[in-house]
């Protein structure tokens, strides 16, 4: 059964300007590129908002979110010891694969890559950030939060363009839409993890709704991965 | 809580509303939907539709703003792939139905009505006139009197079902259409649909929304649709369906208090997926606490 609990907030550290990571008290069962939907029970919200699994540990989940409008706004003004209200884990995740695999991820795109990377050991990683966006000192905390993996960094330009695509059997992308698009046109074996607006994450008001091989699919339960040429 | 409505047996008063509940399934994976009183399925038209590009959700104080388009299965696929779960979870199964015009939406309720002569099938029609018109230059039929009754009519010629025509907050005069409605031979109303409504991105500097307009739902709209029923309530003989904006049971009994019979949660199952459920459990806690009914409080306002 799904459930709505509340969990203690942790840890709620401010990565870069907009980029914040919350880690949040519970035991839950997930798979990576799996997400929740989150709420900050005092704050004037309406919807619960999707956020991707950075990391779970035995105890807590913990999230790299970025602030984009009211909602995210409010989770970055969450002191430790508040509650989060959250249900899931919800989505299809990345699959399990076999053989060489790269994860590229672009801007918060990287949040879901940790876990993933971590459960593909030999994995690569390839993170692309904008120019001018975070100081030597926030650079080193993103790159810190991906010490446990094999991850190269990209300041600037297109993410893609330091990788070799013909070098591996399988792309996970999650990013722009235009990045993604573009690996999934490259590479035949890339699956992509989309965002959208979500109302209830359980598949009941299709806010969220995508074409994947020519039919209708909601990114909240048939997603939010998907196989790149199914949907570009 | 029991009330015999339209001939059927509802539980509670509780229903989940068209559109924020899908089929039921979805939030009977947090609670047995079978408390229920009834569930009023997404909205179905003739044919499938894929509903609208762009963003179709955003949030608003106190609400939300919606603009899915429809996008639904059509109604055969829902016959044979959702009801069956619905009528197996012992709830009252209203299929919520619109069109793009006169003929589709006749013939949509043909295929539920025929389906419900010759097995257990939809109980009750909840039909969907915020719809626009393209025959009529996009104008929905719920906006004025005329074009209100002409559709009920036809409808009501179509099928010996339970007819509940929900009603757009939209319209030029709601208490003219609820009337018109009566007349043409519903057996009930249900209302408020969303408001028409705008937002717009400003660094972008173009609507929020592919469709420019969407319908805005939610805490925020509750005093508008409480006012509405009211009117309406006050107006018609036929049982009134009241929603738009509950969150709770205090919200409900409000509702039936405005003169509702019956109740819907819309995004409220958004603002908390175990909506539907609490507030049910919140309206039992009522009654007994105030040694009373939902027949002697309603209307009283």
């Amino acid at each position: 059964m799904f459930q709505v609990v509340e969990g203690k907030i942790l840890a709620n550290t401010q990565i870069g300007q907009d980029l914040y990571l919350m880690e949040v008290e519970g035991s839950f069962q997930v798979k990576e590129g799996q997400f929740f939907m989150l709420k900050a029970p005092q704050r004037e919200m309406t919807l619960f908002r999707p956020i991707s699994i950075l990391d779970c540990q035995k105890d807590a989940v913990s999230f790299l979110y970025s602030v984009r409008g009211k909602g995210t706004g409010y989770f970055s003004t969450m002191k430790v010891g508040e509650k989060m209200q959250l249900h899931g884990p919800y989505g299809n995740g990345f699959p399990k694969v076999e053989g060489s695999l790269a994860l590229v991820g672009g801007g918060i795109g990287m949040a879901p890559l940790l876990l993933t990377a971590k459960n593909h050991p030999g994995s690569k990683v390839f993170i692309g950030i904008r120019e001018n966006l975070y100081t030597a000192e926030e650079i080193q905390r993103i790159k810190d939060l991906f010490s446990s993996v094999d991850m190269t960094l990209k300041i600037g330009g297109i993410v893609s363009d330091i990788v070799d695509f013909d070098d591996y059997e399988t792309v996970f992308a999650c990013g722009p839409e235009v990045m993604m698009r573009a690996i999934a046109q490259q590479h035949s074996n890339c699956y992509v993890s989309l965002e959208k607006h979500m109302g209830c994450g359980v598949g009941a008001c299709l806010s969220c709704s995508c074409k994947s091989g020519g039919v209708m699919k909601k990114v909240c339960q048939d997603g939010p991965v998907f196989l790149g040429k199914e949907v570009f | 809580m029991k009330q015999k409505v339209f001939g059927k047996e509802f539980k509670n008063i509780v229903i989940g509303a068209s559109g924020t509940f899908g089929f039921g399934r979805e939030f009977d994976k947090f609670y047995d939907i079978s408390i229920l009183g009834g569930v009023s399925s997404k909205g179905l038209t003739l044919n499938p539709k894929e509903g609208n590009t762009g963003i179709r959700i955003t949030e608003t104080p106190s609400g939300i703003m919606n603009s899915i388009g429809l996008e639904n299965p059509g109604v055969k696929s829902f016959l044979a792939q959702e009801l069956p779960f619905m009528k197996s979870k012992n709830l009252v199964v209203i299929a919520n139905v619109g069109g793009s015009d006169l003929e589709s939406y006749v013939e949509a309720v043909r295929l539920i009505d025929d389906h419900a002569k010759t097995q257990e099938g939809v109980d009750i029609i909840e039909l969907n006139i915020s719809c626009p018109n393209v025959k009529q230059g996009g104008m929905a039929f719920g906006i004025n009197a005329c074009d209100a009754e002409r559709i009920t009519k036809e409808i009501r010629k179509t099928t010996t079902l339970p007819l509940v025509v929900k009603l757009s907050p939209n319209a030029n005069h709601l208490v003219e259409v609820a009337k018109a409605v009566e007349a043409a031979g519903a057996d009930g109303l249900s209302l408020v649909n969303t408001f028409s409504a705008l937002d717009i991105d400003i660094h972008n500097k173009k609507p929020v929304f592919d469709n420019i307009y969407a319908g805005l739902s939610g805490s925020a709209i509750l005093p508008i649709a409480l006012r509405m029923t009211r009117d309406v309530c006050k107006n018609v003989k036929i049982p009134v369906i009241g929603m738009g904006g509950i969150t709770s049971a205090v919200d409900a009994i409000k509702f039936v208090m405005a003169g509702a019979t019956l109740v819907q949660v819309g995004t409220g199952n958004f603002v908390n997926p175990m909506a539907c459920y609490d507030i049910i459990k919140g309206l039992e806690d009522y009654f007994v606490k105030e040694n009373t009914t939902v027949e002697e409080i309603r209307g009283i306002i």
